[in-house]
């Protein structure tokens, strides 16, 4: 059996009929059959499906109106999710009220960290002067938030790990180190990029300019944190005692880095 | 739309993935789909995945891709109509329970979205349960339904109960239903009443979960006439026959047919505006 055309269908009732479950089997497979070949039909079913579902839902409505009884169902389901949403409402609230205090604690260092640009100076390997190219670096955000994540003081903790977190690398600054490129002409005598010293030692720091002057030299933590900072002269003797880590340091003109080195204090 | 002229060239074009085939077969397969379900009390919305409740459109979806590949492994064999409508029941019946399974763990969660899709369903099918007993005391009616879905959320949320699937949830609903009813026409809260006045009262439910179009039909309700919506109301929810609705309006049944057929167009023009 199948159903030829529409005259029939509609003579019929099918479309009612079948949204109604009140066909026969074989009704029901031909008229679903003739459903893939009609699209007028399928249309058909769908409105008429939407219309009598729409009807079904005015009328729970109206039955539905009076009483409050869902409205108690529906408290049920939800009183335990209020406490829940107290709870977690509190713990944001701690949660963002200790990051807000640790911001503000660690501002100026932000601020000061943000301010600095990283100006690379270009120099090779033996910190020869070539060419007059020049290149702004500025720290990265991830840098900053480790700069005020990494307390230098949680260093003297005397713990392994934290040692250890003080002699990683710091990408920006290794890419300053190896960069090419400067404005000023600068020759470093010491410290050399692969030097080390003793916690104890007193570092000195010895470059040739032309023409001499005098140049900020700014000393940095393996995260970015500015550790010293001072306008000096070649020859100049640091009297600060440093922890065990790795250190990165640029001498600076008002303008711009000319020159980025670095060394390591090793533990007495 | 394109139009299928041929059942083999339709299959062929099936395994071949024919995106403008695949739009025909997936309308076609949620009529059929809707129409298995209501037939064997099943809910299609009654789904969730690991996201939580899905909808239709995605569950039909993944029904279609299995039947892709059904249909790739006997591409040899020469498929009638009647074997593609078995194998998509097989198909969807499976994944249908399968996703009822999550849906019911959402319920035992007290998942909101999950209980409104059944308060949805359940509220619909208790009007027609109480309609076809009769009982038409409609101030009673909220409250023995809301008493009833509360004692089954105890139930389900205290995880000592597993359905299957939605017939068998379902069912047990209307079991609590059923004697909820009886302690009521006990206390005497109800009484039996044949006469069905559906068309008084207000709809005061918030109406913000269904959908545009249902809105559509509710504003092109109101602007049928009296008869129209009794008969609309009577026939499709309340289950009565055209002969019984047409005595009870001293209609002739020829007459109280023609008036449902315009009735009924006037709200599918409705959805069609829409």
């Amino acid at each position: 059996m199948i159903f030829k055309d529409h005259k029939e269908i509609e003579e019929k009732d099918i479309i009612e009929k079948y949204i109604l479950s009140h066909l026969s089997e074989e009704e029901e497979m031909a008229f679903e059959e003739h459903l893939l070949y009609c699209q007028k039909c399928r249309e058909e079913v769908r409105k008429s499906k939407e219309a009598i579902i729409s009807i079904q839902h005015t009328e729970t409505e109206k039955v539905m109106a009076s009483g409050n009884g869902i409205m108690r169902f529906w408290t049920k389901i939800n009183e335990g999710k209020l406490l829940f949403k107290i709870a977690a409402g509190i713990i944001v609230f701690a949660g963002a009220s200790s990051i807000i205090y640790y911001l503000i604690r660690n501002e100026k260092s932000i601020s000061e960290a943000r301010e600095k640009h990283i100006v690379v100076t270009q120099t090779d390997s033996t910190n020869h002067i070539s060419g007059k190219q020049e290149r702004k670096v500025a720290i990265k955000p991830e840098d900053y938030i480790k700069a005020n994540s990494d307390d230098d003081n949680a260093v003297s903790r005397d713990s392994k790990v934290l040692i250890a977190k003080a002699f990683s690398p710091n990408q920006t600054f290794e890419t300053a180190i190896e960069d090419i490129t400067r404005s000023e002409k600068v020759l470093v005598d010491i410290p050399k990029n692969t030097d080390k010293f003793k916690q104890s030692n007193k570092i000195a720091f010895k470059w040739r300019s032309e023409p001499p002057r005098n140049f900020i030299l700014v000393i940095f933590n393996n995260t970015g944190k500015i550790i010293f900072e001072k306008t000096v002269k070649s020859p100049y003797k640091l009297k600060k005692t440093l922890i065990p880590g790795l250190y990165y340091w640029q001498l600076e003109t008002e303008a711009e880095a000319v020159y980025t080195g670095k060394f390591i204090i090793e533990p007495n | 739309m394109p139009t299928i002229e041929n059942f083999e060239i339709f299959i062929t074009n099936l395994i071949k993935n024919d995106e403008s085939t695949w739009s025909v077969a997936s309308e076609h397969i949620e009529i059929i789909l809707g129409n298995w379900c209501r037939k064997n009390k099943l809910e299609l919305e009654w789904i969730a995945d690991e996201e939580g409740v899905c909808n239709t459109s995605k569950q039909l979806e993944i029904i279609c891709v299995l039947l892709r590949e059904e249909l790739m492994k006997r591409s040899h064999d020469s498929i009638t109509f009647a074997d593609y409508k078995k194998i998509l029941i097989l198909i969807a019946e499976k994944e249908i329970n399968e996703r009822f399974k999550k849906f019911y763990h959402l319920l035992e969660l007290k998942n909101d979205q999950a209980w409104k899709y059944v308060d949805r369903r359940l509220r619909i099918y208790v009007v027609k349960w109480f309609s076809n007993r009769n009982y038409q005391k409609p101030p009673y009616i909220p409250d023995i339904y809301s008493d009833s879905l509360e004692i089954m959320l105890e139930k389900i949320c205290g995880k000592t109960l597993f359905f299957k699937n939605s017939r068998m949830l379902k069912s047990y609903f209307f079991s609590i239903l059923e004697n909820k009813t009886k302690e009521s026409v006990r206390n005497n809260k109800f009484t039996i009443d044949t006469v069905v006045d559906v068309l008084e009262g207000v709809c005061v439910m918030e109406t913000n979960e269904y959908d545009d179009t249902y809105l559509f039909v509710k504003k092109a309700m109101k602007r049928l006439t009296s008869n129209e919506q009794y008969i609309l109301t009577a026939f499709y929810m309340h289950d009565k026959n055209l002969l019984h609705i047409s005595k009870e309006l001293h209609l002739s049944y020829e007459n109280c047919r023609v008036v449902k057929h315009r009735a009924i167009k006037k709200l599918m023009d409705a959805v069609k505006i829409h």
